[in-house]
């Protein structure tokens, strides 16, 4: 995998050919600008929902390895 | 008639005749899933039961005047859009055992309007590929010819559609995964503008660039299904509050005085011959039917690859963090420590490709990097949205190929992940400009593989490339389904 990353790490160098000094970047081609909606209250999902997708938890709460 | 092999549209129209009923319709592509899925393995979940019962629950509701748009049409799902109850993998041992406890905005709206799910389909893991191969749940084959390659990401849709196994799907496209296997497997995929069809419950990939849209057997079924999907929803503030209109009521097939934009990079070295054929009688269909065709520069198509293969995986590397075996997916359960059981869940669940993005997006967002890579391909990202903007003020819609080659052998490249990046030139650039795009089909190479067009039009101008995809069905007659050997 190393060899891998090291080719496309080389062939996106490219983009260096390029002058990008005053152009600014895009990080959403179509931007929405201040996406407000009403401050409305909707249901969420129930504990036992949210929590049926998990691998361990006590019917309250997800469960991990001790942290301390 | 095979029933199964109905469009979309014929099929709403029996319907309301009452020449056939949902459950029949349902009944012939299951059976025909039967015959054909041992070769196409298009399906990583089949819900035979759901199936039937919302058929005779969609045949219920007509018997009581509730019609609903796709009121018992059957379809399948890329394994990527949220199901409630139903398991949805995204082609990843990581949510191997995922059962959301929600619909996708998407979903929802085909359910609402009477669709009958029959299941989901195969994908690239996460959606990270061209050719399906990397789903962890089967490969999907191209039904035209045993031993080939789908395309991807949403390949198992294609297949799919292509097969009789379903009336339609849905897919998702990020540089080009609804449209290169739609024009490999000889169907019509559409990427609708970004922000026009709700991405809540898609499961990200890259977030600035994914959409969701159609994989259908023709023009008019793409339309229909984009009635049914588009439109703002709250739940995805990257949604746009944009006027939803009737899609159907584009398909006239007038193009005179239309300008057809040909872009003079998209036919370059590594253009397959055959494929260069297809795409340029298809321009001359268009001229001959009164279009004006412009020849149009995009100076910096060349830049795309290097600008996505940075851009996505930045992306994808921070939404893919989420999956650390806590809240949903895949856990080792062996790890003592908190650390360790991150580390072990995701190097046991994540396949070779995703692996790969991970690191790159990582590294090229890192801090005495970020300004080197991340930065610099989002500022590329600005000229190759500006050579857009330019050319359309001289076309009304781009037209090119989708992909440099038909449909390749399965295992090809498999080692060289760069090979398989570059191939995805002609479709990168309308995800990093947001544009719509569009894959009909146009002709079929000696072998007898199926060759799409590529459209590309203004963004939220999904109108004039329905348009130009139904004035190029009806005029190149390349709209079939396959004999499945």
């Amino acid at each position: 995998m190393t060899a891998q990353l090291d080719t496309i790490l080389s062939y996106v160098e490219k983009l260096e050919e390029l002058d990008t000094r005053d152009v600014s970047p895009t990080t959403h081609a179509f931007s929405v600008c201040n996406a407000f909606r009403e401050d409305e209250v909707h249901s969420s999902l129930p504990t036992d929902e949210a929590l049926s997708c998990s691998a361990r938890h006590n019917g309250a709460m997800f469960q991990v390895p001790r942290i301390i | 008639m095979n029933l199964y092999a109905l469009t979309v549209a014929d099929a709403m129209e029996k319907l309301a005749t009452g020449d056939i009923c949902s459950e029949d319709l349902t009944r012939s592509c299951l059976e025909r899933i039967d015959q054909v899925e041992k070769n196409i393995k298009a399906f990583i979940t089949l819900d035979r039961d759901g199936a039937l019962e919302a058929a005779r629950e969609a045949d219920l509701a007509r018997k009581r005047g509730n019609v609903g748009l796709l009121c018992g049409i059957p379809l399948s799902l890329k394994d990527l859009l949220c199901t409630r109850g139903m398991k949805t993998t995204c082609g990843s041992n990581i949510l191997g055992n995922f059962i959301p406890p929600y619909d996708a905005t998407v979903v929802e709206k085909l359910k609402s309007q009477g669709a009958v799910i029959l299941g989901k389909v195969a994908m690239d893991e996460f959606a990270m590929g061209s050719t399906s191969e990397s789903c962890a749940f089967g490969v999907p084959q191209n039904p035209w010819k045993k031993g080939y390659v789908a395309g991807g990401s949403s390949g198992g849709s294609a297949a799919a559609v292509s097969a009789g196994e379903c009336l339609a799907s849905l897919g998702s496209d990020t540089g080009g995964s609804i449209r290169q296997p739609a024009s490999l497997c000889g169907i019509v995929g559409l990427k609708p503008t970004y922000g026009r069809v709700s991405r809540f419950g898609l499961v990200a990939f890259a977030s600035s660039l994914d959409q969701v849209g159609p994989l259908c057997r023709d023009v008019t079924d793409c339309a229909i299904m984009m009635n049914a999907i588009g439109g703002y929803d709250r739940r995805d503030s990257t949604s746009v509050r944009v006027e939803l209109p009737d899609f159907r009521s584009f398909l006239r097939g007038e193009v005179r005085g239309l300008r057809v934009g040909v872009p003079r990079e998209y036919f370059v070295a590594g253009l397959d011959p055959e494929v260069e054929r297809v795409v340029k009688e298809g321009i001359d269909f268009l001229q001959r039917a009164g279009a004006e065709v412009v020849e149009i520069s995009l100076p910096h198509t060349e830049y795309c690859v290097a600008v996505y293969y940075l851009i996505a995986p930045a992306e994808a590397s921070s939404n893919l963090a989420r999956y650390d075996g806590v809240n949903f997916g895949m856990r080792d359960m062996k790890a003592d420590t908190l650390m360790a059981m991150y580390k072990d869940t995701r190097s046991a669940g994540f396949g070779a490709e995703v692996k790969r993005r991970i690191l790159i997006g990582t590294y090229a967002l890192s801090s005495g990097y970020y300004d080197a890579y991340y930065k610099k391909a989002s500022q590329v990202r600005t000229m190759i949205l500006r050579d857009f903007q330019e050319a359309f003020k001289r076309c009304d819609v781009l037209v090119s190929p989708v992909t440099p080659t038909p449909a390749w052998k399965m295992g090809e490249n498999s080692d060289d992940p760069l090979a398989v990046y570059l191939s995805d030139i002609l479709t990168i650039s309308a995800n990093l400009a947001g544009i719509p795009g569009m894959s009909v089909p146009g002709g079929f190479s000696k072998e007898g593989l199926p060759i799409g067009i590529q459209l590309q039009g203004p963004h939220f101008r999904e109108d004039t490339l329905l348009k130009v995809a139904f004035a190029l069905e009806k005029g190149l007659e390349a709209t079939r389904l396959p004999v499945i050997e």
